[in-house]
């Protein structure tokens, strides 16, 4: 048999196994993992869409056009001062979400890992305690702590951003944590060995190898500090605090406009961009350091 | 370029700048409607119970006096009206300052209420002193006095502010008094009967900004019920509301007031429980019957068709010019003020600017309610933006219509003198008071 | 072929350190010390500032809450009235109370019967990489929730694309009103909003699944519903229990799907009471009850799901 025809039998089988595969009905569930993929997609296309419409409907389609991005005088994003700042606003409070957030839970993992004594569980439990607690009880508790006991601090846009790292500091804790007791102690342990103190192991094994988990980490925790919307509402004070994530809230109970879903639209493009960045960056290392996703997936406390 | 919104009651055969210009140059005070006016709010109301006075005491302590008691500071009514003091750690700012340069005026405002032509004008007005004008947005006056107490030092001026909420500004330290010095255009431009209303003698904290009615709103290709013609008006939400797609303001003073109203009750101010929950118990009926919503996008829900009956605020209709194409003039939107029935009471009211303590700019604080407070600039606000009436002795109502400015068949949504002499007002509650209200809206609200 | 990759050694708590590194024993769980002080005085604090108010009085100007610190002054009346209210079949946040758990409840199970087949299809038939890859790509879609309600509404409005080819088809004469205060409408929100919730603990449950077992289960003659029933699923337990308590437990505070979906009187959810409260000066107490409340329910499944997942962590990686 040539090699073009063995190939193509061997793709037959694979196929006809895929098809008789007896852990599964693989036709049935690609129609569902298609149908999910187009549930989930077409909405959001569909906004995505409407922010290039050409009249002021967000249900009607009249044509293409970049009104709402440029050049409508009044109301597009580029003329408009209040969307603009909007998408400031959910870039800063994102931003500075990563800064707060990856060092404190970076060193929480570390702890964690290495602790021996009793507080570990406790804290560690405090912290999964906050991480499963639903937002608005968050929300409505640091609410209440700036209005009154901490008013010198009072809202805005400061305490928006401490909400953010609460909300986030538990995402970098697990996802370090996960890779770092998939990361073992070999090599750390090999680096002591040679004479390194324990900090130097640290510094010049431990966190080189978690680089990519910190990365992804820092991704994650942008993108959905991004659309977060419970908790900056609830903390916000003035029209400047307002995000792109409250911007569409209000816009949707009053008066929708494609130029809200403009600024969506571009938040979901900036998000799109980090976390696809940093899946790569975390393909690249993880491969290059030979442990592979599954370990890490062990270790997530899910 | 125009610096007025292309988008507003949009007059027929005659530009808007000829209209404003016209405007602008006839500047005659109605003597009737200021005497008329005059006579309201100097003393006796002629509708009886037009201010409820809770008790017979009197409000008077450190605050302010005048007005009724039951709170801890005077509440303002009819025929009790308040003056308020000035206390020596809140004096009004001194003449003749010079503008502070360099700042940031941030003011809070209810959505689409302040044309933002307007406040590029003044930021261009004031160009050498390089002020930027800064807005945030309330839902709604609770919303707005909570937004303003947890950050009493953010703000500069407050427009929109009901004078139900004044006792509590004034006796929270949030307002700081004006200096008239600083806003000729009160005393040269302003109804005169509002220049030293029964809520604020002396206008020492508050210019008014705003009238308006409080009515039905409908579409009337979609309601043909002759809302006009039926004797008690308010009925039709009860006996001819299309479900779904209904909705009432809200805010628990005017659902509850209109179900008070339509059973005859004028004292919307009142402490009777029995009377609150007769009211509860008619707004439930409508919710219930028709699923009606509470809010107050009237002014895009009606033109969009989503709601078809809406109890609204005279200058949301107004506001609904905004949003709709150039040069439509909607007619299948009708507006009605049930009070202009004989024997039915309606409610009228107008809001305030007010100048806040924590202010780090007043003189242009003061600058910034005095450039609003101008004819033209009021007027085009009113036209071309807002929707809502100013009480600018220069508007005359009848030229509106004949001008085409407002739109004949939406002519009910100008306040007229007399109206505005016959509607009832919502006025400040004690807490106890208040809070029997906001408990039978929560009950509304939770369906009970 | 096991599905793990060999090993290396695990990070156990057993394991000492192999020098004598001279370092206080201080030092390490010093690190955590800027978490903990995060979480103490931003997250435990508060708590305790609910308590200061639901428990509290009232200013006299304002009518807003005046927080009480000290315990032995608690006025228990505002937490009374909140408990009679739910609990009273007259009261004003009974018939919310039992909607809210009905709606959660419903949408859960609607988000496992969706999530299911997708998180299986993922595991199992994506490719291994592809499957995480998937499930990663998606997370700015899961995350811009409020675009995502934006766009149902553009679609449900009654000029919509979905009313109008509805009226094209013939099937309806006038728009039908989605957006008017329709549960379904509002469960089917919850749904599209927390379903990728459920599917990312799933699919690591069934990613874990060696291929040994349903190998064994097929030359043992299983039919494939039957591997599902008697391998796959048993196996999977852990997974749907901490995918309906992740999925389930932040709809309990959900208000905003109400508002942008079913804004009326008849949907309304705990959460928009609780927000509503916030924003009328003396029901703000009520709101910090209400709040109490509901962490006095919702820290069952927390503290069971918390239990839960580290022990099974811990028997994984030990």
């Amino acid at each position: 048999m040539s090699a073009q025809a063995a190939v193509g039998t061997i793709r037959r089988r694979r196929f006809r196994d895929l098809l008789t595969n007896p852990w599964g009905r693989p036709r049935f569930l690609w129609v569902i993992g298609i149908a999910y993929v187009v549930w989930t997609l077409v909405p959001v296309v569909t906004a995505a869409l409407f922010s290039f419409n050409s009249t002021r409907s967000i249900s009607i389609w009249s044509g293409f056009s970049l009104r709402w991005y440029l050049t409508d005088p009044n109301e597009s994003v580029l003329h408009d001062p209040d969307l603009r700042h909007a998408v400031v606003q959910s870039l800063k409070l994102a931003t500075g979400a990563v800064l707060i957030s990856v060092p404190i839970g970076l060193g929480f993992a570390l702890a964690l890992d290495k602790w021996r004594g009793r507080g570990s569980g406790s804290s560690n439990f405090v912290m999964m305690f906050s991480f499963i607690t639903p937002e608005l009880i968050l929300a409505v508790s640091l609410f209440l702590l700036f209005l009154n006991p901490f008013k010198v601090i009072g809202l805005g846009t400061s305490s928006q951003l401490l909400g953010l790292g609460l909300l986030a500091i538990p995402y970098a804790v697990i996802i370090v944590r996960s890779r770092l007791l998939s990361m073992g102690v070999d090599l750390e342990e090999a680096a002591m060995d040679l004479g390194a103190s324990p900090l130097q192991a640290l510094r010049r094994v431990t966190l080189p190898l978690l680089a990519p988990a910190i990365f992804a980490s820092a991704a994650i925790i942008f993108a959905f500090s991004l659309d977060d919307f419970v908790m900056v509402k609830q903390l916000a004070k003035t029209g400047a605090d307002q995000t792109v994530a409250m911007a569409i809230y209000g816009a949707a109970r009053t008066a929708p406009s494609p130029a809200v879903n403009a600024i969506g639209t571009l938040m979901l493009v900036a998000s799109t961009l980090v976390i696809a960045l940093a899946y790569l960056v975390y393909r690249r290392s993880v491969r290059r350091q030979g442990a592979g996703f599954r370990a890490d997936r062990d270790a997530l406390p899910v | 370029m125009d610096p007025v919104h292309p988008k507003a009651f949009d007059p027929r055969g005659l530009s808007r700048r000829a209209f404003l210009r016209k405007a602008g140059m006839a500047g005659v005070a109605m003597p009737t409607l200021a005497a008329i006016l005059a006579a309201c709010s100097s003393g006796a109301q002629q509708e009886p119970g037009g201010g409820a006075s809770s008790s017979g005491a009197s409000g008077s302590n450190t605050f302010g006096t005048g007005g009724v008691g039951g709170a801890p500071y005077p509440l303002a009514r009819l025929d009790a009206p308040v003056t308020w003091n000035i206390l020596d750690d809140n004096q009004p700012i001194e003449s003749g300052l010079e503008p502070e340069q360099g700042a940031t005026l941030k003011y809070l405002n209810w959505p689409y209420y302040l044309s933002p032509a307007l406040v590029r004008a003044f930021e261009e007005k004031y160009a050498k002193y390089d002020v930027t004008v800064e807005k945030t947005i309330y839902p709604d006056m609770a919303g707005g006095v909570s937004t303003l107490r947890a950050s009493p030092d953010e703000f500069d001026v407050m427009f929109g502010v009901q004078i139900y909420v004044l006792g509590q500004l004034i006796a929270g330290g949030l307002l700081a008094p004006l200096n008239h010095d600083y806003i000729p255009n009160l005393a040269n431009n302003v109804w005169p009967a509002l220049q030293s209303p029964f809520y604020d003698q002396e206008s020492r904290y508050t210019v008014p900004f705003a009238i308006w009615n409080t009515g039905i709103m409908w579409r009337n290709d979609k309601v043909s019920t002759d809302i006009e013609g039926m004797a008690n008006p308010y009925d039709v939400f009860w006996e001819d509301a299309p479900k779904d797609k209904t909705a009432l303001l809200n805010n628990s003073r005017d659902s509850l007031g209109m179900a008070m109203f339509r059973a005859g009750v004028t004292d919307v101010n009142t402490g009777d429980q029995a009377t609150i929950d007769n009211a509860k118990s008619d707004i439930a009926e409508v919710v219930a019957a028709t699923n009606a919503r509470f809010d107050h996008t009237d002014y895009t829900d009606v033109p969009d068709g989503k709601t078809w009956l809406h109890q609204s605020w005279s200058g949301n209709v107004g506001s609904a010019f905004y949003f709709l194409p150039e040069g439509d003039m909607a007619p299948n939107i009708s507006y009605y003020w049930p009070g202009a029935t004989d024997g039915i009471p309606g409610n009228v009211d107008n809001d305030t600017i007010v100048l806040i303590k924590g202010s780090k700019a007043p003189v242009l604080a003061h600058l910034f309610i005095d450039f609003m407070l101008d004819a033209q600039n009021a007027l085009t606000n009113y036209t071309t933006y807002s929707g809502y009436q100013a009480p600018m002795t220069s508007i005359n109502p009848d030229e509106l219509v004949g001008n085409k400015v407002v739109p004949e068949h939406l002519a009910t949504t100008i306040v007229t003198e007399d109206q505005f002499a016959a509607g009832y007002r919502e006025l400040e509650l004690a807490p106890d008071v208040s809070s029997m209200w906001e408990s039978a809206y929560q009950e509304i609200q939770a369906g009970v | 072929m096991s599905s793990s990759d060999v090993a290396p050694r695990q990070r156990s708590i057993a394991a000492a350190p192999k020098a004598d590194t001279g370092y206080p024993r201080w030092f390490w769980p010093s690190f955590a010390t800027p978490a903990m002080l995060y979480l103490l005085v931003l997250f435990v604090l508060p708590f305790y500032v609910i308590l200061s108010v639901a428990f509290g009085k009232l200013d006299p100007i304002f009518q807003t809450p005046v927080l009480v610190w000290n315990p032995l002054k608690w006025d228990p009346g505002i937490l009374s009235f909140t408990i009679s209210n739910i609990t009273h079949t007259d009261g004003i946040y009974h018939a919310a109370f039992i909607r809210t758990f009905l709606y959660v409840a419903v949408s859960m199970l609607l988000c496992l019967l969706i999530g299911y087949p997708f998180a299986y299809f993922l595991a199992r038939h994506a490719g291994r990489a592809k499957g995480l890859f998937l499930a990663l790509f998606f997370a700015p879609f899961w995350f811009s929730y409020m675009l995502r309600m934006l766009a149902w509404i553009g679609l449900l409005q009654d000029q919509g694309s979905i009313n109008r080819a509805l009226e094209n088809l013939g099937l309806i004469g006038a728009p039908y009103p989605f957006l008017a205060g329709k549960s379904w409408v509002l469960i089917l929100g919850l749904v599209y909003g927390y379903v990728p919730y459920m599917v990312l603990p799933l699919y690591a449950g069934l990613d874990r699944i060696p291929n040994a077992h349903l190998e064994a289960a097929r030359d043992l003659g299983a039919s494939p519903a039957r591997t599902f029933f008697r391998v796959t699923l048993p196996q999977t337990w852990q997974a749907i229990l901490a995918g309906l308590i992740i999925a389930g437990l932040p709809m309990f505070g959900d208000y905003f799907t109400q508002q942008l979906l079913a804004n009326t009187v008849g949907t309304k959810m705990i959460g928009n009471f609780i927000v509503d409260s916030l924003d009328v000066p003396i029901f703000i107490s009520r709101g910090a009850s209400l709040i109490l409340v509901l962490m006095v329910i919702l820290v069952v499944p927390i503290v069971y799901y918390l239990w839960n997942t580290t022990r099974a962590a811990r028997a994984r990686t030990a």
